[in-house]
């Protein structure tokens, strides 16, 4: 089971915010998407996802073309935590997490939204937020919170053959250094389990340490992936993000 | 694994609170508006009694004769008092629900239908088909029959929302600021509007247009209730079932989206059912304003944001708001009686301020 781009191409204006990317991410292996600003992380994820339909090429997910699988099976396949969340009104932070479970209403894994929201906030550390009112968290609550939604809309496997899959779009760009390494640590578990991670991350300290695969993306294409250990160099990383000198990852 | 199984009833404990919050709201609410209506039966210049009432009621069913009541009451509860009542029950219902449905598809605790402009807008196509009347519109209104008010304003409601919707929104989100002065402009405009054809009007169009603007259940009589309540209550069950995808659009509509959410859908049936409740309740009672913004903040607050309460909550307590605002319109100055549009100016309005004062700091929640 995959997650591929299929030479994925987006124009906006005269610029190619992605340019013919071609790339898979492995179920059970956890992806981190690095690269300077504007260089088509985001993009790419948002392809991936299902959430933004390239000019030309396509996403698979699972060896279907993304665009051809239902939107609820789809949700049931994969769950995508985005960069902010702009809810605005004062729900309690077990009922966001129990959002997260609205893909399977009606079906039989509803039974268990119960015991998968307690398990995902338990995940994240966030249930001794439960009933806390989710506009009064701090910015690193409210991701954690955002984490363990995405977390439950996945937590069974779904349809036979399936893989569970996360993506994650800068997921710890708000958590302190105790709450990243926790993430980092969750998100490598999770794929240890058999789930397909995906994530757009800055640290690449952090990323060298805890993921797997590593996709460098510079102007729109993906310049080099491969395995973490491989493909971040102090030179890879230097020519990716234009830097002066050599950059010590360890 | 007696203390797991402690932990593990947490969130449904949880989830059970709230429901029974919710339902107790819900209960609460639809017994207010029984109250209400009962009240709005009973209560009046001519002196109508319980008793009256159940046998009217009775008869009605073929349970019992109604020969002990004479044949005036009976005429005033079955053709004065029964269709106002009625009207007034479904037109706070709209509104009530409406208003939630707003905020929701707006992801803003300010949309009022009242205040952004759907009603105005709705008022606006009311009142041009009255002054242009039969030069423009008459075959159209022939057509519809008594349809045709009601969907003529429903369409004035929709370019309201879809006008307020393209302006406000940027960058994929709603602008708080400039979605209330849009509503502040179009609002102006309907005014102007109005104004002009009150220019226009002959005296007995004149005393219409005072009615559409400051809204009245005055002009209750079967044959214009029927109709509209029909189209309402459309409205009211479309908005209703919303509930689950509406809970899941506060999330941002690229969340929702990846939930599985078809967003387009949902927001286009979410602007065309409001257009319809707004657009039939004021094509029979004008702009009643602040009724889509105190309800839905009430029942907030009571039952939390969870549309599965707040959509049902608002059209029970906006029925039991907008009944027990027409009991005061007809009894505060009896035998006379008050623009209900008034009434519920006067409850809405500080409502409103007290609300942008409570949120000062939160900036519109914006």
């Amino acid at each position: 089971m995959s997650a591929e781009l299929d030479k994925a191409h987006l124009v906006r204006g005269d610029r190619a915010i992605l340019n013919t990317a071609t790339g898979t991410c492995v179920q059970g292996r956890f992806t981190a998407l690095c690269g300077p600003n504007g260089a088509g992380k985001t993009t790419a994820l948002r392809i991936m996802t299902g959430s933004l339909d390239p000019d030309n090429g396509r996403a698979l997910l699972g060896g279907e073309d993304i665009r051809h699988i239902q939107k609820t099976t789809l949700a049931r396949r994969r769950a995508v935590v985005s960069q902010s969340s702009v809810l605005s009104f004062p729900f309690l932070v077990h009922e966001v997490v129990t959002m997260g479970r609205s893909p399977h209403f009606g079906t039989p894994g509803q039974k268990r939204d119960d015991l998968i929201v307690e398990d995902a906030m338990a995940a994240m550390e966030i249930d001794n937020l439960a009933t806390r009112n989710y506009l009064t968290l701090s910015g690193g609550e409210r991701k954690r919170v955002d984490i363990a939604r995405a977390l439950a809309q996945v937590w069974d496997q779904p349809d036979t053959g399936h893989a569970r899959w996360l993506f994650l779009d800068e997921p710890t760009s708000a958590l302190d250094l105790k709450h990243q390494i926790a993430l980092m640590e969750r998100l490598s578990a999770l794929a240890k389990q058999g789930w397909g991670v995906v994530a757009v991350l800055h640290d690449l300290h952090l990323v060298h340490e805890h993921a797997d695969d590593v996709w460098l993306f510079k102007n729109g294409e993906i310049i080099a992936k491969g395995d973490a250990r491989n493909v971040l160099t102090e030179t890879s990383v230097q020519t990716t993000f234009d830097l002066a000198a050599p950059y010590a990852l360890t | 694994m007696a203390s797991d199984a402690a932990v593990s009833t947490a969130p449904s404990r949880l989830k059970s609170a709230r429901a029974r919050q919710g339902m107790l709201v819900l209960a609460g609410s639809g017994g207010l508006a029984i109250l209400g209506a009962i009240m709005g039966i009973v209560l009046g210049p001519l002196d109508i009694g319980l008793a009256d009432l159940m046998n009217v009621l009775a008869s009605n069913v073929g349970l019992a004769d109604a020969s002990e009541v004479s044949l005036v009451k009976k005429g005033v509860i079955e053709n004065i008092r029964a269709p106002r009542v009625l009207l007034a029950i479904f037109v706070g219902a709209s509104l009530g629900v409406a208003g939630a449905a707003m905020q929701g598809f707006f992801r803003n605790p300010l949309a009022d239908p009242g205040l952004i402009g759907v009603s105005t807008g709705g008022a606006l196509a009311a009142v041009a088909v009255i002054v242009l009347g039969g030069a423009l519109f008459g075959p159209v209104l022939a057509v519809l029959g008594s349809f045709g008010m009601p969907i003529i304003a429903f369409f004035g409601s929709l370019a309201a929302v879809a006008l307020i919707y393209q302006v406000s929104l940027v960058d994929g989100r709603v602008v708080v600021a400039t979605m209330l002065l849009a509503g502040v402009a179009l609002n102006s405009l309907a005014a102007a509007g109005i104004g002009y054809m009150t220019f226009l009007a002959d005296d007995a169009q004149l005393r219409d247009l005072t009615f559409w603007t400051l809204g009245s259940l005055g002009g209750a009589v079967w044959d214009r209730v029927l109709p509209a309540i029909l189209l309402m209550s459309i409205a009211i069950a479309g908005l209703v079932t919303l509930a689950r995808p509406m809970n899941s659009l506060l999330l941002g509509e690229a969340d929702a989206s990846t939930l599985g959410v078809n967003v387009e859908l949902v927001k286009l049936r979410a602007a065309v059912l409001t257009a319809l409740g707004v657009g039939a309740a004021t094509a029979v009672c004008g702009v009643i304003g602040f009724v889509g913004l105190v309800v839905p903040h009430l029942v907030r607050l009571m039952t939390g944001p969870d549309h599965r309460y707040v959509l049902p909550g608002s059209a029970l307590l906006g029925a039991a708001l907008v009944l027990f605002s027409d009991l005061i319109a007809r009894l505060a100055v009896s035998p006379a009686e008050l623009p209900l549009g008034v009434v519920t100016a006067a409850i809405g309005a500080p409502f409103f301020f007290w609300l942008l004062i409570k949120d000062k700091r939160k900036g519109l929640y914006g």
